[in-house]
């Protein structure tokens, strides 16, 4: 009897458990408009639910405004040419901003545009609108990035 | 009470001294954004004229105002000069080039904005091309179109167009000053023989070199990274249309182009030569005597 309750148990969560997806950068993020102190962009990103997808979607924004740019955007370099350098420097700092997500003080307004279910994962496409005005100047008040200048 | 005086002394230069070295940490480069004209159309006449530049040039103003960015008046610097309003060929080009020499600006930004109206709708096109005041080098340029709109308010419009690129502008020009720091700083050098002088730049050195040899070698020890080139070499005059001095010294000082070009100098008058120089931005004459 103990036999099979454990062999049933085993079916049941081989069943259930979804394969768990971290969070890798990917390019999936462009412009949908722009204004003098924000930019909105569209961020493409699959995990096991709608909500963490979301999260990661976000957070990729986040990373390539930073780190890649955004190609035919308003923002096409990056807010930080050497990410590299950056984590070293000021690598409490990017952990909380992104890890920790203290990006969301930069989000304007944010939502999911579609999200769809696969068999293993669910892809969603998530809108943010972030204030890179005041994103910028928090690099600069943090020293990861200089003011404008030599 | 005499200690206390001193004390007190002693504190205020110490911390001159401390924000004297800070400022020289920070350099915030003035922009000054001007019309585009073309060649024998003064950039005042141009301004004038076109509303378009006016809306366009006022919009990028503002844009750099907003990040930050110390900028300065075009039209106010044009007034300040003693110049007549240019309608006449010569002055149209030296007007703009006495406003940008004697405006104090590091950077300056030309303008060009024109609008387009089809039965689709209306749309602004705008050129911006950012230059260092001091040498003519290009430091970057965009172009960027408005969206295509049933709107005759071309204001809004060549807002739009500007706020598109203003940021990747900046960014770029970010980029080429984080060049500049890594590379040096571009000074033209040019040596040349006095036409009094009874020798020429292939008079011999004691160490047998020619003297424009010598000249070369002594410009590639002092170059940053030894990094220069040579536009040409006459008998009498040697161009060099690049040259890279660093920004800043051991000390961290900012490294100043009089101070290149005395370095310069110095090497020639130890071979026993008379030295005259001129400096203008960051265009150095040395004359042999």
């Amino acid at each position: 009897m103990k036999k099979y309750i454990m062999l049933l148990s085993i079916i049941a969560i081989s069943c259930s458990t979804s394969q768990i997806i971290n969070y890798n950068r990917t390019g999936n993020v462009s412009e949908i408009n722009s204004t003098k102190d924000t930019i909105t962009l569209l961020s493409t990103y699959s995990a096991e639910n709608e909500n963490k997808a979301f999260e990661f979607a976000i957070r990729n924004a986040f990373e390539n405004l930073l780190f890649k740019g955004i190609p035919d955007s308003s923002q096409n370099l990056p807010l930080i040419s050497n990410e590299n350098k950056a984590m070293k420097q000021s690598e409490s700092y990017l952990n909380d901003l992104l890890k920790q997500k203290s990006y969301q003080k930069f989000i304007v307004e944010s939502y999911i545009d579609s999200s769809n279910k696969m068999k293993n994962a669910t892809l969603t496409a998530a809108v943010v609108k972030i204030d890179v005005d005041k994103l910028r100047r928090n690099l600069e008040e943090n020293k990861v990035i200089e003011k404008f200048g030599i | 009470m005499m200690r206390l005086i001193i004390l007190l002394l002693i504190t205020v230069s110490m911390s001159m001294n401390i924000f004297a070295q800070e400022a020289d940490k920070i350099a915030q480069p003035t922009i000054m954004v001007i019309p585009f004209s073309k060649k024998h159309i003064s950039p005042r006449m141009e301004y004038e004229r076109n509303e378009m530049v006016r809306i366009a040039i006022t919009k990028v103003k503002e844009g750099f105002d907003a990040r930050g960015v110390n900028t300065i008046d075009f039209m106010s610097r044009v007034k300040q000069l003693s110049v007549n309003d240019a309608l006449e060929n010569d002055q149209a080009n030296s007007l703009k080039d006495e406003v940008i020499g004697n405006s104090g600006a590091d950077i300056y930004i030309e303008v060009e904005a024109s609008k387009n109206a089809g039965n689709s709708g209306n749309n602004v096109n705008v050129i911006l091309t950012a230059y260092d005041a001091f040498s003519g080098e290009s430091l970057a340029n965009k172009t960027s179109s408005s969206p295509t709109m049933y709107t005759d308010n071309f204001e809004k419009l060549t807002e739009k167009a500007i706020e598109k690129e203003l940021d990747n502008l900046l960014a770029t020009i970010q980029e080429k000053f984080n060049l500049i720091r890594e590379n040096g700083r571009t000074v033209v050098l040019t040596v040349g023989v006095s036409e009094d002088a009874d020798f020429d730049l292939d008079a011999e050195t004691d160490d047998g070199d020619f003297l424009s040899d010598y000249i070369e070698t002594i410009v590639e020890e002092f170059a940053f990274k030894n990094s220069y080139h040579v536009q040409g070499i006459t008998s009498n005059k040697i161009i060099f249309d690049l040259v890279k001095i660093p920004l800043k010294t051991e000390k961290g000082r900012n490294y100043r182009v009089s101070r290149f070009a005395s370095l310069i100098s110095r090497e020639l008058k130890n071979l026993g030569y008379e030295v005259n120089r001129t400096i203008v931005g960051n265009k150095i004459v040395i004359t042999i005597q």
